[in-house]
């Protein structure tokens, strides 16, 4: 969890550095969504397992967060959608055209 | 459970300017103690605490990128950690301010024209009103440049057809960013007020999931909408592409602030709860 949610923020530092000097590309935006999403929903999920019986009451917020994550990871380009868009920049074979 | 103090393992706050830290500090604070306390009941309730408008507002972080009409002018990482911290409340708390900056603020501040930005853009930075964002539909979703909703000229007016789905914050906007087609085939951007004749709003429930948000579907029929409803700027899928740009932006720490409340909650309660004469957190599943 901590590995993950450390490597996460220096991708978002180095991305926010990149957008305030104009360099920032959507791809590279796409796969900070991506990554930092998926993360967050398995470290909600890792969470909500050590929380046992208790992670499933709305009394501790960690299943709200996890629920919520799930819509988080589908809108404004699913996961898989962003996999696509990386994809593409990276081959430069386009998933998307006819 | 002990005040939140974020996570930080690898002393990444060495690496943040002053009025970054005092940004992230000062919306810390307003979540852990206004919305915090307030969160489960709305959650419960499938409502929105429409209430944290103002606050919001005043704290800057509607268009907090953006230069003039009155915004902040923060940079990128401070708006990424506002995102994260308000994202530790909710994720719907976070989608409410992404929506009014990423995808409606941005828009008529990088396409609209001057009277569009001089009308809206004070108000929304304010929280005085809310906007939303129309692209994606019932039919159309990650392909949304087969869109079907329609916007075409007739003398000085556009008239509007189609419908869109999952829309945050769609029946409380009072300005709607609605992306359609036009008679050429090109997609443009409209700002349609709320009240227009032939716009009509519809909240979806049942949601396990974003609970405490508003969605909705927004329906255009035969919507009439003056010319300069229009977004100058914007033409082709590269106008509402270059929104969503804004709003994965603000996702990606918006996710992160998500986690690192799971993190913190979780790591408090291992260290709390004894199971087998000792804290959970002490075996390996946990110590990982």
């Amino acid at each position: 969890m901590i590995t993950e949610i450390t490597k996460a923020q220096l991708l978002c530092l180095r991305l926010g550095q990149l957008k305030d000097e104009g360099k920032v590309r959507a791809q590279q935006i796409s796969m900070a969504k991506r990554n930092n999403v998926q993360m967050a929903l398995d470290t909600a999920r890792l969470a909500r397992d050590i929380l046992g019986a208790a992670g499933i009451v709305d009394e501790h917020p960690i299943i709200r967060h996890m629920l919520n994550l799930e819509t988080v990871n589908t809108y404004e380009g699913t996961h898989d959608i962003h996999t696509l868009i990386v994809g593409r920049d990276i081959t430069g074979l386009d998933a998307f055209g006819m | 459970m002990d005040t939140y103090r974020g996570v930080d393992y690898y002393g990444i706050e060495a690496l943040l300017t002053e009025e970054q830290r005092m940004v992230r500090d000062a919306v810390r604070d307003w979540v852990e103690k206004e919305f915090v306390p307030i969160v489960s009941r709305h959650h419960r309730d499938e409502t929105f605490p429409l209430e944290v408008a103002k606050p919001l507002g005043e704290m800057g972080v509607f268009g907090a990128t953006l230069k003039g009409y009155g915004c902040a002018g923060l940079d990128n990482v401070a708006y990424g950690l506002i995102m994260q911290e308000l994202e530790r409340g909710d994720s719907g708390l976070r989608s409410f301010a992404s929506v009014q900056s990423g995808l409606v603020m941005y828009p008529i501040y990088a396409y609209g024209s001057e009277a569009q930005k001089e009308k809206w853009l004070p108000r929304l930075q304010s929280g005085q009103s809310l906007g939303c964002f129309g692209l994606t539909e019932p039919d159309h979703g990650s392909d949304p440049g087969s869109m079907a909703t329609r916007a075409i000229k007739k003398g000085n007016e556009y008239v509007l057809n189609g419908t869109k789905l999952w829309i945050t914050n769609g029946s409380v906007a009072e300005v709607a960013v609605i992306w359609a087609k036009g008679d050429d085939g090109e997609i443009g951007g409209y700002l349609v007020e709320r009240g227009t004749p032939g716009f009509s709003t519809l909240d979806i429930h049942g949601k396990f999931s974003m609970r405490a948000s508003i969605t909705s579907e927004l329906a255009f029929a035969d919507c009439k909408i003056p010319l300069e409803s229009k977004l100058p700027g914007a033409k082709g899928l590269k106008g509402p592409l270059g929104c969503l740009s804004q709003a994965r932006y603000g996702i990606a720490w918006g996710a992160i602030g998500a986690a690192m409340g799971c993190y913190d909650w979780a790591l408090k309660y291992s260290q709390q709860r004894i199971q087998f004469g000792k804290p959970i957190g002490s075996f390996q599943l946990v110590q990982q």
